[in-house]
């Protein structure tokens, strides 16, 4: 055994140290199933001095780290070419619920939606949901500033994050942020939420916990196309409404779902559906329940439901919930992309992202948070067949410049990781992008935290295809 | 060194020879670039010189930070004006970041949007976001890191970078937007940004409660936390403490709450034009005053409150944001550092004014523990020279 690996023994104990090939097998890849890379070993620390230990360890023997949550991430994030893969998913604990001042503060492997469970009782919930809640932790939301479909009017992680606990690259600790949110000098929670694990291990966060709303409706309307669906939620947001969530699955997807386990009962024929959910005080609903309605209806909806209960409430969204699920039968594998664009401009850019779809001969299905402008075009596909292969990467960059070129970004909420890294060329100046350097180095000045994730090397060429690097390793079984 | 020094290098840049006075320091000289590339030229040749700038806009919080170590000049982006791009069937605009709130209120409100930033109409858009500040509003509002989707900025060494996007949802790269807000410009000076604005409320409506001492902040709380609240101020006045509350939102909703409130508080109607008073009040400061400002979890207001009461200030409550603010005369202004770093506890105070011989030797920031090697550090990374705003942020940096 290596002396690595006996100093990572002694910082963990022996049951919380993985470096045999198989035991690091689940740890080749995150969500983003394209590539596989080998860790040097897998710890799963019990406490923050457990972190730092091992941070230390891998200061001394000179091996970069990489924070892990579930591995739920559809970026590559969390994956380590050669290095110690520190898994946080034994410290989940909630040390702690105070409902006066609407805080927990949680170690970052409790589940996401187990803090909401926890609080629901004092009528409060964690509000940012993203899909992957049963199963991703707060630590990679925090890592990823992660949303949800309820981000458009809640906001997503960031807004919900007053404090952190960071073990920082060089293994001393600090404390950000406060049990207030407010802190003196620069907003360092800010920074650190959305920096992927690059800025070093969170080992607890302060988080709001908001009311559960008074009042919820949610509605079901049923659209001829997708297009026309995106023109009712820019209608609905030109009308100044504010729905808590707006959501659009296409016509591929409600297929899939409905030949599922997640079937919701909605019309194969439909060219897509619009869920809108509207909460708030109760006296307000209906005025937008009938809002919504009629401007559905003037973009051609064929039907508006409203859900008469909560059973009803939950089938309405089990069509958007299940929908990943469910595309697991198309092919054996699912590519989710994300990128976002300006609200008004969602109608002629998913337009051309389904042209994109067809002219690259693929499974393109639609399901994305439409009111944020975020979309997830998903390509179903099999790796083993090259050619197919090619044929997603190369769809997947011209959406991404479709999306940029309308004044849109290439990621909302997966964030950069590995994947579109060599991508960020296409958003930012090499001046941009050396500004964010500045800010990693002050954190992280030897590049031993998450390497080669977010920042592309500098003056890497746009143009080049990233995703050709690499799929020498891709594991065919 | 004088501005003078600069004269022929930086383009059509007006310069104002008044001297302004800058916490005690006299500032010789105002420049006013036209755009962002001016800017850009003016710090490129004035870092080579040495010189160091105080960023500015319309100057109406100008005395907010520690004392300036050193300012050649004072950097002004009045010029910078106008909003040049705003959808409004987007509710996102981009905004330079000389222009003035009300002007900007003024353009997106007709068409049915309002600002999430919550200060004076005179400020700049680049001063409310580099200092941060708020108003009570941004309890229904949000923060205003919460606001900004991207903001344009120039760095000391002239360069100038973009962070973030027009887009609502965004996670491309770091987050330097949120590092950038309420930074007082000592990263580099503001020159737009794109803000996320708000759908205008159908209703909005004031409410005045009048409570005794000894209850004022459990009731302030209480009440804080309905819905359709968009603002809480509890304040004290010679007939005693009140508590306010503004409701906006669908006209139903906040009939509904303000019948509510009138039936379990005894709550009266007030206009919304003295509830803007009492909401501006955060922002005044007497020439023989020090205004403090205390961040302190609700479950600690109260004997923060009294504590603070009892040392002698005068007081000012935002509870849905936790914020506290607290009044002392000059000539308590020694014991007062003490008692409000007392009933701070855990939280977080700032001095946001005071005499510039109070500020003398202090740090109005409070403290920072142990996150201030990263603030210093991260200073030094993007301004190692201190061109911008030397000595003024927290840690004196
Ligand atoms: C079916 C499905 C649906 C999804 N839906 C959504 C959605 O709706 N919205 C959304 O935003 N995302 C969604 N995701 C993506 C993913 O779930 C989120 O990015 C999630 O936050 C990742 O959490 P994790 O615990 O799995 O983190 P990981 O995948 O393990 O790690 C993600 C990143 O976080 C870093 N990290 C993890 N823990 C820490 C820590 N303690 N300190 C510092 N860095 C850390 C890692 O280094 C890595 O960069 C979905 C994924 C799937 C598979």
């Amino acid at each position: 055994m290596s002396a690595l690996l006996r100093d990572l023994e002694s910082a963990v104990g022996i049951g919380g140290c993985l470096w045999r090939p198989e035991e690091l097998l689940p740890y080749e890849c995150d969500g983003l199933t394209l590539g596989s890379q080998q860790a040097a070993a897998v710890v799963l620390p019990r406490s923050r001095e457990e972190v730092q230990a091992v941070v230390r360890a891998c200061r001394r023997h000179r091996v970069s780290f990489v924070p892990r949550g579930a591995g739920t991430g559809l970026s590559g994030g969390a994956v380590a070419h050669a290095a110690v893969v520190i898994e946080c998913s034994r410290m989940d604990r909630i040390r702690e619920v105070d409902a006066v001042d609407r805080v927990a503060v949680v170690e970052p492997g409790v589940v996401n939606a187990d803090l909401s469970k926890a609080v629901v009782h004092l009528g409060l919930h964690y509000a940012p949901d993203p899909s992957s809640q049963l199963a991703c932790t707060l630590g990679g939301n925090f890592a990823e500033n992660s949303g949800g479909p309820h981000t458009l009017k809640y906001g997503a992680t960031s807004r919900h994050v007053l404090g952190l606990e960071l073990v920082l690259p060089d293994g001393e600790v600090v404390e950000l942020g406060s049990r207030t949110g407010f802190a003196t000098g620069y907003d360092l929670v800010g920074a650190v939420v959305g920096s992927e694990g690059t800025l070093g291990v969170v080992t607890a966060g302060t988080v709001r916990l908001t009311a559960i709303p008074e009042a919820v409706e949610t509605l079901l309307a049923i659209f001829p196309d997708v297009v026309s669906a995106c023109r009712a939620v820019t209608g609905i947001i030109r009308k100044g409404l504010l729905p808590a969530a707006l959501e659009i699955v296409d016509q591929r997807t409600i297929r899939a779902v409905e030949a599922s386990v997640y079937a919701a009962g909605l019309p194969t024929d439909a060219g897509a559906v619009l869920l809108v959910e509207i909460d708030g005080p109760a006296e307000d609903l209906a005025g937008q329940v009938e809002a919504v309605r009629g401007l559905c209806a003037s973009e051609g909806a064929s039907r508006v439901d409203v859900a008469r209960d909560d059973a009803e409430r939950q089938r309405f969204w089990r069509a958007r919930k299940g929908a990943f699920g469910a595309m697991g039968r198309l092919a054996p594998d699912l590519y989710v992309h994300d990128a976002v664009v300006p609200r008004a401009r969602l109608p002629e850019v998913l337009d051309a992202v389904c042209e994109i779809g067809d002219r690259y001969r693929l499974k393109l299905s639609n399901v994305f948070h439409a009111g944020d402008g975020n979309l997830h075009p998903n390509i179903s596909f099999d790796r083993r067949d090259a050619d197919e292969l090619a044929r997603v990467l190369a769809a997947g960059e011209e959406i991404l410049r479709t999306c940029v070129a309308a004044g849109g970004v290439i990621t909302g909420e997966h964030g950069v990781g590995s994947e579109k890294r060599d991508f960020m060329g296409l958003v930012f100046s090499e001046d941009d992008l050396d500004a964010m350097r500045r800010l990693r180095s002050v954190f992280d000045p030897d590049a031993v935290c998450n390497p080669d994730k977010v920042l592309p090397t500098p003056h890497f060429c746009a143009e080049a295809n990233p995703k050709a690097r690499g799929y020498d390793r891709v594991p065919f079984e | 060194m004088s501005i003078a020094a600069l004269k022929g290098r930086v383009g059509d840049v007006l310069v104002e020879h008044e001297a302004v006075d800058v916490d005690g320091l006299a500032v010789c000289a105002t420049a006013q670039p036209a755009d962002a590339d001016g800017i850009s030229l003016l710090l490129r040749h004035a870092s080579e010189l040495g010189m160091a700038a105080i960023p500015c806009g319309s100057r109406t919080q100008i005395a907010y930070g520690n004392l300036p170590q050193r300012a050649d000049f004072l950097l002004s982006t009045q010029r910078l004006c106008g909003v040049d791009d705003f959808d409004p069937g987007e509710g996102v605009c981009h905004v330079a970041a000389g222009t003035r709130l009300d002007a900007l209120r003024a353009q997106v409100g007709a068409h049915g949007w309002r600002v999430p930033l919550d200060l004076p109409g005179p400020c700049s858009v680049g001063g409310a976001l580099a200092t941060g500040l708020t108003g009570p509003r941004a309890q229904g509002m949000g923060l205003p890191r919460d606001a900004v989707l991207g903001l344009e900025v120039v760095h000391a060494s002239g360069t100038r970078t973009r962070c973030g996007a027009r887009v609502v949802k965004n996670v491309t790269g770091y987050d330097l937007a949120k590092l950038y807000t309420g930074s007082l410009g000592t990263l580099g000076v503001l020159t737009a940004a794109w803000l996320r604005l708000q759908p205008a409320p159908a209703a909005e409506r004031a409410l005045e409660i009048p409570v005794a001492f000894a209850d004022a902040v459990q009731v302030a709380l209480e009440v804080s936390g309905a819905a359709s609240l968009q603002a809480c101020v509890l304040s004290t006045t010679r007939q005693g403490p009140r508590v306010w509350v503004e409701l906006a939102g669908d006209a139903p909703g906040v009939e509904a709450r303000a019948r509510a409130l009138i039936r379990d508080y005894a709550a009266r109607e007030a206009e919304l034009a003295d509830f803007e008073e009492v909401a501006q009040c955060q922002h005044g400061c007497g020439e023989r005053e020090l205004r403090f400002r205390l961040a302190v979890p609700p479950r600690q207001l109260a004997s923060a409150w009294s504590l603070l009461a009892r040392a002698g200030a005068r007081l000012l409550a935002h509870p849905g944001l936790s914020l506290v603010y607290a009044w002392f005369g000059v000539d308590a202004a020694e014991s007062a550092f003490v008692e409000v770093a007392e009933a701070a506890g855990a939280g977080q105070w700032w001095c946001e004014a005071a005499p510039s011989r109070i500020k003398q030797g202090r740090d109005v920031f409070g403290d920072m523990g142990s996150r201030l090697p990263l603030v210093r550090a991260l200073k030094h990374s993007f301004d190692a020279d201190a061109v911008l705003n030397p000595g003024r942020f927290a840690g004196r940096i």
